[in-house]
């Protein structure tokens, strides 16, 4: 069972607290949605449950295990970063199969986990070429393929589409969509497009000023916004 | 439609681009001109080096043309090669040069690595300690150096005066600095998400920097590894001081010393052991011009 | 509302605070480890010694009791010290002035060719630089040999007569600073290339539209987008130049008498030929003033650069 469970997570950098006490419960395989504006601590919560930042008080637990002192490989989550972060010597095949390499996986293993991810995500063609060979959506959609390939407990993401033009971000949405359709893994999706909260999460959790001002599902959001801030939006 | 009438016979205006092609067609013959002019300023000395190593003694000393070699031969060239202690010179350059150079890529990648990505009490200053340790230069060690050999010596009894490899310990002072320096600036620059993605991925600290930092900073690595050698072999003071048998000396000194006997100077074989001394570099820098040249650049610009 | 989890679906990790606080304890001993070597390497090898010679310095010339300032004394006294003070900072300041003329002036040339011909241009003009000292200075002894002088040939066959490049004095010390330019220009050249890229083509445009002449570009456009390259090269070089050995060591020894000795030379011939090691560090010592200055100036440029950029 892979849910998440943040007990009153605070994180604090010498005396600014970036996050003031979280309480969240996500459920096994569901996508939930961190939305807010820049500095609301979305980011940081997520780093926390990658194991990128050091908790400063409260709890996380990954799958009912408390993983606070745990180091991110062991905490089997996957993470897709803004700016990819693909290694730019290696082509995409050994960027995706880098993190099962470490973990001595038989070459056979790691093959056909590599080729399941890349059919997945339509990038088989792509194998052989190195990262500056690729687009930008084909580098996202490279850096989705290696957190596949791990077959995690949680899949994270950190703004992945903010560097995409509009076009080509509606386009990765529906992929994203699709791609927890057919792998069904929880997913925690850092945004602050609400729009793309609104069309992806099975909840939306908004965010502000280091704590969560409201929780629910985007209808639930549309029809009862908790502030009058969120009623702007939507009309 | 347009209703431009042109007159027949109307005078045609001049294109202007030729006015302009001129100009820099002028300035390109001036600056070529000059580019020759100083090409020949730096080359001269090398060329000469060579034509000198192809005459004989006799038309060394005889009043012709020195520019101009009338019979070429390799005596020099093959006496140089046989006699011994060439050899020995060169032997001893050449392996204190790869061990100071490995030396100096371990220490310089691993605390640069260190400096750059785990920040940890003092490395700032650290950082600025090691690029100000590259302005202090070697003519203001070498006396306090040599009386600490002769501490050592009196201590523990190790000579370290008159042996090549207390070379091997010395030089690292010189390129280590500078080279951590080169890859403090190549590993900053390298995005923090990658460290962030090697970690999930489940790499130790050593894992990232062996299979990912590494093979990205390459360049800079080469970069570096060539400034190492480049400063090794061509080090003068520190042989001169601290090596004085000549079974001990290395390329620079050997040349210097044991060519020039007395007011004697063998020219032919001076400028023929010069020049194979010259040689390493050289052949390095005709190969790997641009990483050369981006060590010397990365020191100054990357800051 | 997220329900409010049962306590026990925690297992508890002890006590928390204490294993966190080991594992940054553990990411920065790792990392000041692989910063130890590069630290004991300094330590032992350049600082110890600096502090070392300052000691030395202070002993009197059998090293068998402490006499303070008094080398320093008897070294003020002497006219050939002053002599060398002078001829080190004239050696130094005219050779980086030229150097950095010279590689201004060919950085330009080689910058206005079309860019496929640099490569091989740069390459060729680089080549002074690579050649280790000792080497391209034995070939410069022989090129300016008394009895034998290439260089003297071409003159009398132009008419001229002899000049005694290492024998009179003003020779002596025009051709070691020669030397030095010769193979220091280049480095200048690349640094200035360098910088000169990077000056955004079109405030020329603007310039020219401005009305600007080339000479006028230079001074409004060049020059000052270059000043802080220009500042640091010149003060890195004015360090190395000042602190100088190979050149005037394999040239002129020194000579003719003393009118070409440096610092360094100096202290090598008191302290390790003369044996006398406190005169020696103290000469050796009487750089520092001049390359601390000069570091300041490098270190607070290149902070500044940064927060221009």
């Amino acid at each position: 069972m892979a849910q998440v469970t943040l007990r009153n997570v605070v994180k604090k950098y010498d005396e600014v607290l970036a996050v003031r006490g979280v309480d969240l419960d996500i459920a096994d395989k569901e996508f939930i949605v961190l939305v807010g504006p820049s500095g609301c601590g979305k980011s940081t919560t997520l780093r926390m449950i990658a194991g990128l930042e050091e908790i400063s008080g409260g709890d996380i637990a990954i799958g009912g295990n408390v993983v606070n002192d745990v180091p991110p490989k062991d905490r089997d989550i996957a993470m897709v970063f803004q700016n990819y972060a693909l290694y730019p010597h290696m082509n995409v095949y050994e960027n995706m199969s880098f993190g099962l390499k470490l973990k001595k996986t038989p070459k056979e293993e790691i093959d056909r986990r590599v080729r399941q991810a890349a059919g997945i995500l339509d990038i088989t063609e792509l194998l052989d070429r190195k990262p500056k060979q690729l687009s930008g959506g084909q580098r996202q959609r490279v850096a989705m393929g290696r957190a596949i390939v791990r077959d995690p407990k949680v899949f994270l993401f950190d703004e992945p589409l903010s560097n995409l033009d509009a076009k080509l971000r509606v386009q990765m949405r529906t992929e994203i969509k699709k791609v927890h359709q057919k792998v069904r893994t929880t997913t925690v999706y850092v945004t602050h497009d609400q729009v793309e909260a609104m069309t992806l999460a099975d909840r939306v959790v908004v965010m502000n000023a280091g704590l969560i001002e409201q929780v629910g599902s985007p209808n639930d959001l549309y029809h009862m916004p908790a502030t009058k801030r969120r009623q702007a939006p939507y009309g | 439609m347009a209703n431009v009438a042109v007159a027949a016979g109307a005078p045609v205006r001049p294109l202007h681009y030729g006015s302009i092609s001129k100009s820099r067609r002028w300035a390109l013959r001036w600056s070529y001109f000059f580019l020759v002019l100083f090409c020949i300023f730096f080359l001269m000395p090398p060329i000469y080096m060579f034509i000198t190593s192809i005459k004989g003694s006799a038309e060394i000393s005889a009043a012709t043309n020195p520019w101009w070699v009338f019979h070429p031969t390799l005596e020099n060239y093959a006496e140089l090669l046989t006699k011994n202690e060439y050899l020995i010179f060169f032997r001893n350059s050449a392996l204190v040069s790869v061990c100071v150079v490995i030396i100096s890529m371990v220490i310089s990648v691993t605390a640069a690595f260190a400096l750059a990505r785990m920040k940890f009490w003092g490395s700032t200053a650290l950082a600025t300690g090691v690029f100000l340790t590259y302005l202090v230069p070697d003519t203001l060690l070498f006396i306090p150096l040599f009386k600490m050999f002769a501490f050592v010596r009196d201590t523990t009894g190790i000579e370290l005066m008159n042996h090549w490899w207390t070379l091997i310990i010395l030089y690292p002072t010189l390129s280590v600095p500078f080279c951590t320096w080169i890859m403090i600036g190549y590993f900053a620059s390298i995005p923090k998400e990658l460290d962030e993605a090697a970690l999930i991925d489940g790499a130790s600290w050593l894992q990232t920097l062996t299979k990912i930092f590494i093979p990205v900073a390459l360049p800079g690595i080469i970069a570096a590894t060539i400034f190492a050698f480049t400063v090794s072999w061509a080090q003068f003071l520190y042989p001169l001081a601290f090596t004085t048998s000549t079974d001990q000396l290395v390329l620079p000194v050997g040349i210097v010393t044991t060519l020039i006997k007395g007011d004697v100077f063998n020219w032919g074989q001076i400028m023929t052991g010069a020049l194979l001394g010259a040689a390493p570099p050289l052949i390095i820098y005709a190969f790997l011009m641009d990483y050369y040249i981006a060590g010397l650049t990365a020191g100054a610009t990357k800051g | 509302m997220a329900d409010i989890a049962a306590p026990n679906e925690f297992a508890l990790t002890g006590d928390r605070r204490n294993s966190l606080r080991k594992l940054m304890q553990r990411k920065s001993t790792v990392a000041f480890l692989m910063a130890l070597p590069l630290i004991v390497l300094i330590a032992t090898l350049v600082i110890y010694p600096t502090g070392y010679a300052i000691w030395l310095s202070m002993l009197n010339k059998s090293m068998t009791k402490f006499v303070g300032f008094g080398t320093f004394e008897f070294l003020l006294k002497r006219q050939t010290f002053w002599d060398i003070v002078y001829q080190s900072c004239l050696f130094a300041i005219t050779a980086v002035i030229f150097k950095a003329m010279i590689g201004f002036v060919v950085a330009h040339f080689v910058h206005n060719i079309p860019a496929k011909g640099q490569r091989k241009w740069r390459g060729m003009l680089l080549v002074p630089w690579v050649i280790p000292p000792a080497m391209s200075t034995l070939a410069w002894l022989w090129l300016l040999d008394p009895s034998y002088s290439a260089i003297n040939w071409i003159l009398v066959h132009l008419g001229m007569s002899n000049i005694s490049w290492l024998g009179e004095t003003g020779w002596a010390r025009f051709s070691v600073i020669l030397v030095n330019i010769w193979a220091g220009s280049p480095f200048f050249m690349i640094m200035y290339l360098a910088a000169l890229k990077s000056v955004p083509d079109q405030l020329y445009e603007a310039a020219s539209i401005d009305g600007a002449t080339w000479l006028q570009r230079i001074w409004y456009v060049t020059l000052p987008m270059m000043r802080n390259i220009i500042a640091v090269t010149a003060l890195f070089s004015l360090i190395v130049t000042f602190a100088n050995f190979d050149i005037v060591r394999v040239l002129t020894a020194g000579g003719p008498l003393t009118s070409t000795q440096l610092f360094a030379t100096w202290a090598f011939k008191v302290g390790i030929e003369s044996g006398d090691i406190p005169q020696g560090a103290a000469v050796s010592l009487f750089m520092v003033p001049i390359l601390a200055v000069a570091a300041a100036f490098i270190l607070r440029d290149i902070n500044k650069r940064g927060s221009e950029v």
